[in-house]
């Protein structure tokens, strides 16, 4: 069997874990890669106490190793702290999905994780700026 | 003919079929390269001590080979660094030379790589003329006739001689005398990139104002283009860069261009690779037709065996027109990006993705598709080991 192509990486493709949408979600991040046509959502809901990651689903259509590696990114997500979301980097994708890739097979694999991090600077940059406009008026 | 080729030679068991991004270099092309940095290397048109003479007169006879091979004049042919710059250079001078109003248009084609399509866009925007893009019909998967775009404010027109998706070959000679019938003063560029690989390019059979195509993609070297130009327009456009001999004369106020083709050349150009690159014309000159002939059978030889996948989907190929050596297709249930990993795996290189020419792949409802793209030194031993590859892919994927 092909390396890159394990059954749970099949698995993780067909069958992808957190499809889906949250309605009226606090993060929404859209992110495509050009060059393959990879196409990514990504909802979450933010506990804005713990800054934690409530709940986080995808919606989107890609190759095996963009798919899979949102499905299991989901679920690493679940439960963890915005800082620590933003700290994630491409090694640490591959040790989540287990495996070695080529440098435009990385780009495929790191699409959902990218989205993600976007989509926690705009969440963050918009809370900045809802507390400089609450200063304001104040 | 694949011991012509270094690179085919040493891996015997590679099935090299994305032609159309780059081909492989013959043996005499490299030799060439190497020869001119071994025993003749100096910079051109610069000094006259025979060392940087003998290189001119390369340069002077590569221009004139790659002229033949057109069947034009040594002053028509302007190097470049590849196609892109070409068209780029192209468009900057017309709109320097030329006064362009809101009431004009330019007229391209949806099918474009996007060449030789952001610049005409991108002047547009500019200038505030239309941009008038042919679409491409899907049931007739054909552009049909561009003339219905153009009309008497039409300024440019653009377009392919054939797909670097499909493989969609245009009827060029026919396109220009219809533009021609509506509007004569229409400047008319051709970008022969894919064709020029595969057919005769004669520019006198066309009557094209402009002609571009890259060497890399005829078996020359990476780094030159080659951009041919009626003499009335080289005479009059203004350059597109600046700088070493490309003049007459320099002063403080005013400055004098140098005589065409070398108005257009400014800077040392990349002399090796022009006279390397030239190398790959004569060697394609050789047993053209049987080259073609070669190609043609190898390219009605995928598609049957292509036709015989399942849930294969080949885009064109089968409405009556003509088509060059280069197939797309998807396949339902496997990603482009995954089907070219999997070819790799059996040392089957293809292409995946959107070719550069995204507009085209929005019309064809997909945001990538598989390419094989033939050349001559491919055999049917490769096409079966493409057809193994996808076999092999689908299983591996359960489709």
């Amino acid at each position: 069997m092909d390396e890159l192509y394990r059954e749970y990486l099949l698995d993780h493709y067909k069958n992808p874990k957190n499809f889906g949408e949250i309605k009226n979600p606090d993060i929404y991040k859209h992110d495509s890669n050009p060059l393959c046509g990879d196409d990514i959502e990504i909802f979450a809901k933010i506990d804005d106490k713990t800054e934690r990651i409530k709940d986080i689903r995808f919606k989107g259509h890609g190759c095996v190793i963009c798919i899979a590696s949102a499905s299991i990114l989901m679920g690493e997500l679940e439960g963890k702290k915005l800082k620590d979301a933003q700290k994630m980097q491409t090694k640490d994708m591959l040790n989540l999905l287990g495996i070695e890739l080529t440098p435009t097979r990385v780009k495929c694999m790191m699409l959902p994780l990218k989205a993600v991090q976007k989509g926690i600077i705009d969440y963050e940059t918009n809370k900045i700026g809802q507390k400089s406009i609450g200063d304001k008026n104040e | 003919m694949k011991q012509d080729f270094p690179l085919l030679e040493k891996n015997k068991d590679l099935a090299y079929l994305d032609n159309a991004a780059t081909t492989q270099k013959p043996r005499v092309v490299i030799d060439k390269l190497k020869n001119f940095y071994e025993n003749n290397n100096a910079n051109t048109h610069r000094s006259i001590y025979h060392l940087s003479e003998n290189a001119t007169k390369m340069m002077f006879d590569a221009r004139n080979t790659f002229a033949k091979f057109m069947n034009t004049e040594s002053r028509n042919i302007i190097f470049s660094k590849n196609a892109t710059e070409g068209i780029n250079l192209i468009a900057n001078s017309l709109e320097r030379t030329f006064v362009f109003s809101n009431e004009d248009n330019i007229v391209t084609t949806e099918i474009e790589h996007h060449s030789n399509f952001l610049p005409w866009q991108q002047l547009c925007n500019r200038l505030g003329v239309e941009f008038r893009v042919v679409p491409y019909d899907l049931k007739k998967q054909d552009i049909g006739k561009i003339s219905k775009y153009v009309d008497e404010n039409t300024k440019i027109v653009a377009f392919t001689a054939m797909s670097n998706v499909t493989g969609l070959l245009i009827d060029v000679k026919e396109q220009i005398l219809d533009v021609r019938k509506k509007n004569k003063n229409a400047i008319i560029i051709i970008d022969a990139t894919q064709y020029v690989a595969h057919k005769r390019l004669n520019v006198r059979d066309w009557d094209a104002d402009f002609i571009v195509f890259s060497a890399h993609k005829i078996y020359g070297l990476t780094g030159v283009g080659i951009i041919y130009g009626k003499t009335r327009f080289l005479e009059k456009i203004e350059p597109f860069l600046y700088g070493g001999n490309m003049i007459s004369s320099v002063a403080i106020e005013h400055s004098e261009w140098a005589d065409i083709p070398e108005k257009f050349e400014a800077g040392t150009m990349d002399a090796a690779g022009i006279i390397a690159s030239a190398e790959s014309i004569n060697y394609l000159q050789n047993d053209f037709k049987k080259r073609m002939v070669i190609e043609e059978k190898l390219k009605e030889y995928a598609l049957k065996r292509l036709r015989t996948i399942s849930g294969l989907e080949i885009i064109g190929h089968n409405n009556g027109k003509k088509y060059g050596p280069i197939i797309s297709f998807k396949i339902k249930g496997i990603h482009p990006h995954d089907l070219a990993t999997i070819c790799d795996r059996h040392n089957v290189c293809i292409r995946s993705g959107h070719h550069c020419a995204q507009p085209f792949m929005s019309k064809l409802g997909v945001p990538a598709t598989s390419r094989v793209s033939i050349a001559f030194y491919n055999n049917t031993k490769d096409i079966d080991k493409l057809i193994d590859a996808i076999n092999d892919a689908k299983k591996i994927l359960k489709v």
